[in-house]
Formats: C-alpha cells, sequence, structure tokens
C-alpha cells in the first residue's frame, strides 16, 4: 500500500468521494462539488474558445491581413465574423430578428453538405446490407441475414402508421415490436455496462492512484 | 417466504448502492482473473491496424471523448497506440472535433510514450515527429474533416507543439485525408459516424471505431455493412485489445480493462440476480394484493 503523496490525486479523490455521498443523502459536500464542477467547465470552455477559436481563427488573422494590408484575407475573416456575432442580437427584443441570418447561413451549409453523405451512409449502404446476401442453406451467417431482414420489414411495418395496424399488418406489426424490444434490451445491458464501467474507472482511481492498495 | 419479498419491497435502495459498491471493490483487491473471450469486431480492427505496419501509412487515433467517459476509452486509446508503436507504424494523434478531446490526446500521449520509452530505454526510444505527431484543437467539426481531406496541411498547417506539419516525418507526405492507412475513432458520442460519413463515404479512407457500451449497440448496424473495419465496444472491447497486444505481440503492462473485468462480471452477476428477484416480488406481491381485496 502507497498513499499518493500528489495533492491533485488527493482533491480529485476528495472531490469522488462528495459526489458519491449523494448516494447516501443530499448533502452540502455534493452541493458544493456539483456546483465547483459545473463553474470549472464553464470557465475552462470559455477560455478554451476564447484561445482557440476567437483568438487564433479572429483576432490574430485579422492583426496579421491588417499588417500585411491584405484585403482579401481581411474580408473573408471579417465576413463569417460578422455572420456569427448577429447571433447576439437575440438579447434586443427589437433586433432579435437578425439572428435568423446566421441560423440560415449555417442551416443552408450544414444541410447542403451533409445531404449526400448522410443518405449514402446511413440508407443507401444500411439498404445494401440487408438485401444483398446470397442465401446458402448450409451457412448460418445466410440464416442470420435472413432474420435481419424479417426484423428489418416487420419493423418498417410497426412504424408505418397510414394504414390500420389489423389483420396481416398488425400481426406482422407485433412481429417488429419483438424485434424493437429485443434491440431496446441489447440497448439497455450495454447502457448498464456502460454505466458500471464509470464506477469501476473512479473505484480503480481511489483504489490505486490514490490509496495504492491494487496493483 | 412472504415476509422475504415484502422486505425486498420495503428495501431501502442505499443497500444495492453499497451492495454495488462491494462488488466492484472486492474483485478489484482479490481478482478472480476472468478469461477473456475475444470477438470478431475486435480482432478485424486489430488486424487491420496490424496490416498498416506493411503499407507504412499511418494510423490515426482520434481521442473524441471527455472525462466522463475516460475510465472505458482510456484503455482503449492507449492499447491501440501501443500496437502500433510496437509495430512501427507512424501515429497522427488528434483530440478529435471538440475541445476536451485534445486534453484527452496529450495525457494518452504522455502515458503510453513514457512506458513505452522507460521500456526501452537501452534499445528504440520512441521519437516524436519520427514515430508520433500530436495535432491541435481544430473548430469546425464537419468543415475540419472535409478540410483535412482536400488538403491536410491547410487545414491543420502545425502540430501542438508549433511544428510545421511539413517537416514532420510522420506528417510529411499526409497531403489529405486519403494518404492515411486508417482512422480510429474512440467516442462515446455519435461523432463516429460523421467521420464515416465524410472520411469514408466522400474520401474513402476506412474507419474504426472504439466505443463507449451506451453506443456499441447502435455501431453494429455499421459493422454487419462493413462501413466500419472493426469495432471495440466498452470496457470488454478494451479488455480484448489487450488481451491480444499480449498475446500476439507481446505487450506486457498493465491491463487496465481487463484489471476491471473481474468487477464488471461481478456487477452484472449481481444485477441479473436483483432483477429477477425484483420481478418475482413485484408479481408476487401484485397476487397477494389482489387476494385480499
Amino acid at each position: 500500500m502507497s498513499i499518493s503523496t500528489n495533492l491533485w490525486v488527493w482533491l480529485a479523490a476528495f472531490l469522488t468521494l462528495t459526489i458519491y455521498s449523494f448516494l447516501y443523502k443530499d448533502n452540502i459536500m455534493y452541493k458544493f462539488a456539483e456546483h465547483l464542477f459545473v463553474g470549472a467547465s464553464v470557465g475552462w470552455s470559455i477560455a478554451i474558445i476564447w484561445h482557440l477559436t476567437v483568438f487564433q481563427y479572429i483576432i490574430d488573422p485579422i492583426k496579421e491581413a491588417v499588417l500585411n494590408k491584405d484585403v482579401l484575407g481581411f474580408i473573408l475573416v471579417l465576413v463569417p465574423t460578422i455572420i456569427g456575432l448577429m447571433y447576439f442580437s437575440r438579447f434586443s427584443r427589437s433586433k432579435g430578428w437578425i439572428a435568423r441570418w446566421p441560423i440560415a447561413v449555417t442551416m443552408g451549409y450544414y444541410t447542403g453538405i451533409s445531404i449526400t453523405p448522410s443518405i449514402e451512409t446511413n440508407i443507401f449502404k444500411q439498404v445494401e446490407g440487408t438485401i444483398l446476401t446470397s442465401f446458402n442453406p448450409g451457412s448460418l451467417g445466410s440464416w442470420w441475414a435472413l432474420l435481419l431482414l424479417v426484423g428489418v420489414v416487420t419493423t418498417l411495418f410497426y412504424f408505418f402508421f397510414s394504414v390500420k395496424h389489423a389483420g396481416f399488418v398488425g400481426r406482422t406489426a407485433k412481429v417488429g415490436i419483438w424485434f424493437v424490444m429485443i434491440a431496446f434490451g441489447a440497448s439497455f445491458g450495454y447502457t448498464v455496462m456502460a454505466r458500471v464501467s464509470l464506477l469501476i474507472g473512479r473505484i480503480q482511481f481511489l483504489l490505486h492512484d490514490w490509496l495504492g492498495i491494487i496493483k | 417466504m412472504m415476509k422475504f419479498w415484502l422486505f425486498l419491497e420495503r428495501l431501502d435502495r442505499r443497500w444495492i448502492y453499497l451492495a454495488i459498491g462491494l462488488s466492484v471493490i472486492i474483485p478489484l483487491i482479490f481478482p478472480f482473473n476472468s478469461p477473456t473471450t475475444i470477438t470478431p469486431p475486435t480482432v478485424n480492427l486489430w488486424n487491420y491496424i496490424d496490416s498498416l505496419a506493411e503499407t507504412g501509412k499511418p494510423l490515426m487515433v482520434i481521442t473524441d471523448y471527455a472525462p466522463s467517459t475516460s475510465p472505458e476509452l482510456d484503455p482503449m486509446s492507449r492499447a491501440v497506440i501501443r500496437h502500433a508503436l510496437e509495430k512501427d507504424i507512424p501515429i497522427i494523434i488528434y483530440g478529435g472535433l471538440y475541445p476536451q478531446g485534445f486534453g484527452m490526446s496529450q495525457r494518452v500521449e504522455q502515458y503510453v510514450i513514457d512506458e513505452m520509452n522507460h521500456k526501452k530505454v537501452n534499445g528504440d526510444t520512441i521519437i516524436y515527429g519520427e514515430d508520433w505527431v500530436l495535432l491541435p484543437f481544430i473548430p469546425g467539426a464537419t468543415a475540419v474533416i472535409m478540410g483535412m481531406g482536400d488538403d491536410f496541411h491547410r487545414t491543420s498547417p502545425e502540430d501542438a507543439r508549433g511544428n510545421s506539419l511539413s517537416d514532420l516525418e510522420v506528417t510529411k507526405d499526409v497531403r489529405r485525408l486519403g494518404d492515411i492507412g486508417l482512422i480510429v475513432d474512440i467516442s462515446g458520442s455519435s461523432l463516429p459516424r460523421l467521420w464515416l460519413q465524410y472520411a469514408t463515404t466522400r474520401y474513402g479512407v476506412p474507419v474504426g471505431v472504439g466505443t463507449t457500451a451506451v453506443s456499441a449497440a447502435e455501431y453494429y448496424a455499421f459493422l454487419q455493412t462493413g462501413q466500419f473495419v472493426g469495432m471495440m465496444g466498452g470496457m470488454k472491447g478494451a479488455a480484448e485489445y489487450e488481451q491480444l497486444n499480449e498475446d500476439l505481440i507481446e505487450v506486457k503492462v498493465r491491463r487496465v480493462a481487463s484489471i476491471a473485468m473481474d468487477a464488471q462480471n461481478a456487477v452484472h452477476i449481481f444485477i441479473i440476480i436483483i432483477v429477477i428477484l425484483g420481478n418475482i416480488s413485484f408479481f408476487v406481491m401484485k397476487k397477494n394484493k389482489a387476494r385480499r381485496f
């Protein structure tokens, strides 16, 4: 056993324990750690955005363009900066409508840029993966592919609301619900695993880095 | 027997928290070394990275995560970087599309490089610029990926230490994203899909993923179609990768994820038991109440 002599490790251990104290009941130490976390996160984010975005991509390039008398460079930085600053008009009731312009630019840019790759990645390739399988009764993979196809089709039936879920459609949609429920179960199981992993990570920190009990 | 079900129904949830805490602490102090079964998605990723040694193309490891998911994702980043460095595969370590990732990349970089150089103190040490490069945070998300796809050096002219990418051995020939052998995005969010959408679909660069268990279920669909070359899912995926490193290239280091799997197994067994008992208790008490009224 070798207890850490690092002050930061002790501070991190103290904050970990204060956060976990909430499991017993809400208390002032938990509130302290919670507020400290929120404050530190916001402060850190502002500092990072200020130094790595505002300075690096606005102030420094504008200074450089002015010093080099580079008019085009100056405009290329200034125009997007003005568009970005328009967001702040939301603070004024009478001028709030100006914020629609940067929203329109952002929406237009991202929609335009993402339509093709998004459809290609999330629809075409997924549909291809569902239907393009040569069936071989002797191969287990083929049976899995068939199950996948049944799962996709029946789930689509369940999410098809233009027809009343009765008769053949209703029965097929019910099979779809089973697939959806199994997917939720798998997803929930994985979620439990993820949450437990976070607890293990903290306990490992306490037992290894702080107290030195485990190797 | 009814007293037992009544006891379960009225049990203070804090006893369950305590039991889960003990289920984690006891296996960590007294490990029972549960075996790690290796699954195809992890093997595929390991093999793909291993094959880069023959092509000479660099591997880009992206630490697209924050401290909140580091217990699951840090072991993955370390295992992948160790693997690449052991096989002399040049690495570009990139903190990803959000600022938190840069801090994580610095931490992982420092940990693994110190470990490797300590191990190889009398042999080849790992040298910055020749074996690996660390990229800085670049704001812009989608625009960054597209910028790298068109002109890598224009999007990130310098590394995180202020060196020009053209002067560094690892990056001097990486003119665009297509010059990279594989991108491994280690992330607890939906960012791997963004890399898939732009890096793979638009620029044809293969992408592998290391993700939290929460996101793993979602990514199986992209593994089945072959869009991701491989995947590490949650702490189990990290433990599998550590096992492959040890078995196939004899990387003998502290296997953080593998150590944690004993605790993971113990908690899972405990949760399964309480879910079953909770359900039985629910139905027994419901039946009992129905009888009384």
